[in-house]
């Protein structure tokens, strides 16, 4: 209940900030026509008093709340070493690392970790079953529906063109 | 309409055109349950195989492709939560429940027999009423595209009836997210911050996928669930719905069949937004609304009917009118134009063979792509017998791919990864991610056409809403918004009087 209330009051904050910047940032409109400024500060003007009727009904509700539900260090440190968390950083690196590491060493990583995560214990076994994986995501995508994947920076650049240019002819 | 019938099966039953056909299919059913790729992607990679054909030959062709893709989305989508093609994510609502209780078969079932109905409804639509439907589409202007757009975003109130507050606020920021970018009208830049990257906007699909898909792997990841309806063979069996449960669902069919081909001859709606329509109107229509997005067939029927139904309206005007109704109607136009076929309105009267063409594939691929489906969800199901442990990180590289091939962008790939955080938050916090994506969808329709009407009303709001189809419209959003606020109240109402 509290992280809903932190997270309701930070979009408050955020959306009311964005309903002035956009006012501010774009020219004003003529009087016949809909500007372009307007139709998202109708928009923002709207979801700041529903995020504020949202906000009243949490405060009214936070009183009823059991205290084992309760924000405590301990809870949040139980979420920062549980697997959730974890599985949004290895997302979170997957998405980053994508475009400097390209398709192929990403999803092998990714693969693996997630596995581990997931309950995977077998290490040797989870290697050869993500080197598989890989290996048919990428003829899957690249050669059978000439999907371009990410192929990453220097070293990982060539090593990505080498290896389509070896599949493709 | 049985001449163009005679004339239609006379080419498409030609051995050669045949064999054309079946492998459209079979393409169109493949790549549709690969994610990232839609239904105009799944057209656009059909294309050159297109080349070599003669033009009637390739527009059936291209048909075939295209009305199998939107059919092949909804097995991914039921099966893993991935919307094969942006207009499978309502049948994800109720598929993956099903799903998840044991129920994998019967879904897929429905979806199929649903997207066949709706596909045979717009065909026969089309070759029936081509010349008229595009002329009540032409009626169609600014302001009557932002009052059926409107119309779709009213429906947000009954996508999740119980917590209204939080699905108005989902439904809003979906709004929001879509004038992130260039504005439509002018090409200012709102809410970019000075950068390049958010000019060309928020991507509907990567968002999509990542409330979808990421958020259940996530939920997974914390609290794995098994599904039931695997086979010894790791398969699963796709089960037709009996009559009894085919025949509670006609109406429905019928519905979103209907309401599927008009919103697919409206230029610039198309599937995507047919499918949430239907599915929010049959929710708003049915006695059972609570059991919607826990794994209702009528939900199912109600999305895949739409989606396939609004792939025969687009062709309407493109034969009739030459007009294109959606991308992959344009890629097909394109594809004719560069074949020499002078496309405009002359085009079914000089050569009525291309109407004749478009229908009879319209029905051969309707028919052809159950049985194709049959077998392609075999093999994806087969991958449901996989542990979790592969099959988890396996649905996050689909997700992957699926975002990065739409620009070849890893921006995408930050995008999807950022909804799909977002999307688990919403879950936990009983927001409505159905809500944010169909906000999405409408958001930039709804925002160009009321500017555009109000533009051309001089400024005068009420001249904007008070032509005849833009009123009748505007009263039925109004009557869905305040519909579930004031029958409570009725009932409430009712009670007292009784007990009086």
């Amino acid at each position: 209940m509290t992280i809903e209330l932190i997270f309701n009051l930070a979009m408050l904050i955020f959306f009311g900030y964005c309903y002035f910047y956009i006012g501010v940032a774009l020219p004003k409109s003529g009087a016949n026509e809909l500007g372009a400024e307007q139709w998202p500060q109708i928009i923002l003007a709207l979801l700041c008093i529903l995020l504020v009727v949202n906000l009243y009904k949490i405060i009214r509700d936070l009183k009823e709340v059991p205290q084992e539900k309760k924000l405590t260090a301990q809870s949040l440190k139980a979420f920062f070493t549980s697997k959730l968390f974890i599985g949004i950083i290895l997302v979170m690196v997957l998405s980053v690392l994508l475009g400097y590491l390209g398709f192929i060493p990403t999803c092998l990583l990714f693969l693996m970790s997630y596995s581990r995560l997931l309950g995977e214990k077998r290490i040797g076994r989870s290697f050869i079953l993500s080197l598989l994986i890989t290996a048919l995501l990428f003829v899957l995508f690249y050669l059978g529906l000439s999907i371009m994947l990410p192929r990453g920076v220097g070293i990982f650049r060539e090593f990505a063109l080498m290896l389509e240019t070896a599949l493709t002819f | 309409m049985l001449q163009t019938l005679t004339m239609g099966f006379g080419i498409v039953f030609q051995p050669a055109t045949f064999l054309f056909i079946l492998c459209g299919t079979c393409l169109g059913v493949i790549f549709g349950a690969m994610p990232g790729v839609s239904a105009s992607m799944a057209v656009a990679l059909a294309l050159p195989f297109a080349y070599s054909m003669k033009p009637i030959v390739a527009i059936a062709f291209l048909v075939a492709v295209y009305c199998a893709a939107i059919t092949g989305g909804g097995i991914t989508a039921i099966l893993f939560k991935i919307p094969g093609t942006p207009s499978n994510a309502p049948t994800t609502f109720d598929g993956y429940p099903m799903a998840q209780r044991g129920e994998a078969g019967k879904a897929l079932g429905v979806s199929l027999i649903g997207s066949a109905f709706g596909g045979l409804v717009a065909a026969f639509a089309m070759a029936l009423i081509s010349p008229q439907l595009s002329a009540v589409a032409l009626k169609f202007g600014p302001s009557e595209l932002f009052a059926v757009s409107f119309l779709g975003l009213s429906v947000l109130t009954c996508l999740d009836g119980g917590n209204l507050v939080k699905t108005l606020i989902s439904g809003l920021i979906g709004l929001w997210l879509s004038t992130i970018g260039m504005d439509p009208m002018l090409g200012l830049a709102r809410f970019t911050w000075g950068n390049n990257t958010l000019l060309g906007g928020v991507e509907m699909i990567p968002v999509m996928i990542g409330m979808f898909a990421v958020t259940e792997v996530l939920k997974q990841t914390t609290n794995p669930r098994k599904m039931d309806d695997t086979d010894k063979s790791g398969g699963v069996k796709t089960e037709f719905p009996k009559l009894k449960e085919f025949l509670s669902i006609k109406w429905v069919m019928i519905r979103s069949s209907i309401l599927g081909t008009i919103v697919g001859i409206l230029p610039g709606a198309g599937a995507t937004i047919a499918s949430f329509l239907s599915y929010t109107t049959e929710k708003k229509l049915s006695k059972h609304a609570d059991d919607f997005g826990t794994g209702c067939i009528d939900g199912i029927a109600a999305s895949e009917c739409a989606n396939n139904a609004a792939t025969g309206g687009s062709m309407v005007p493109l034969l009739s009118l030459g007009i294109p109704g959606g991308n992959a109607a344009a890629i097909m136009m394109s594809a004719l134009v560069m074949m020499g076929v002078q496309v405009g309105p002359l085009l079914v009267r000089s050569q009525p063979e291309y109407l004749a063409s478009v229908f009879s594939s319209m029905l051969l691929t309707n028919v052809l792509m159950v049985i194709i489906s049959i077998f392609v969800a075999r093999i994806f199901a087969k991958i449901l017998s996989v542990p979790y442990s592969v099959l988890g990180p396996i649905i996050i590289m689909l997700a992957v791919i699926g975002s990065y091939a739409l620009n070849n962008n890893t921006g995408d790939v930050v995008l999807m990864v950022i909804a799909g955080v977002l999307g688990y938050l919403f879950t936990k916090m009983k927001f409505s991610a159905a809500a944010l994506v169909l906000g999405l969808v409408l958001g930039q329709m709804c925002e160009s056409n009321l500017r555009r009407a109000v533009t051309i009303a001089n400024g005068n709001i009420l001249e904007v809403f008070s032509k005849p189809i833009t009123a009748v419209i505007m009263v039925a959003c109004v009557l869905m918004l305040v519909g579930p606020a004031v029958a409570p109240l009725i009932k409430k109402s009712r009670k007292q009087d009784t007990k009086v």
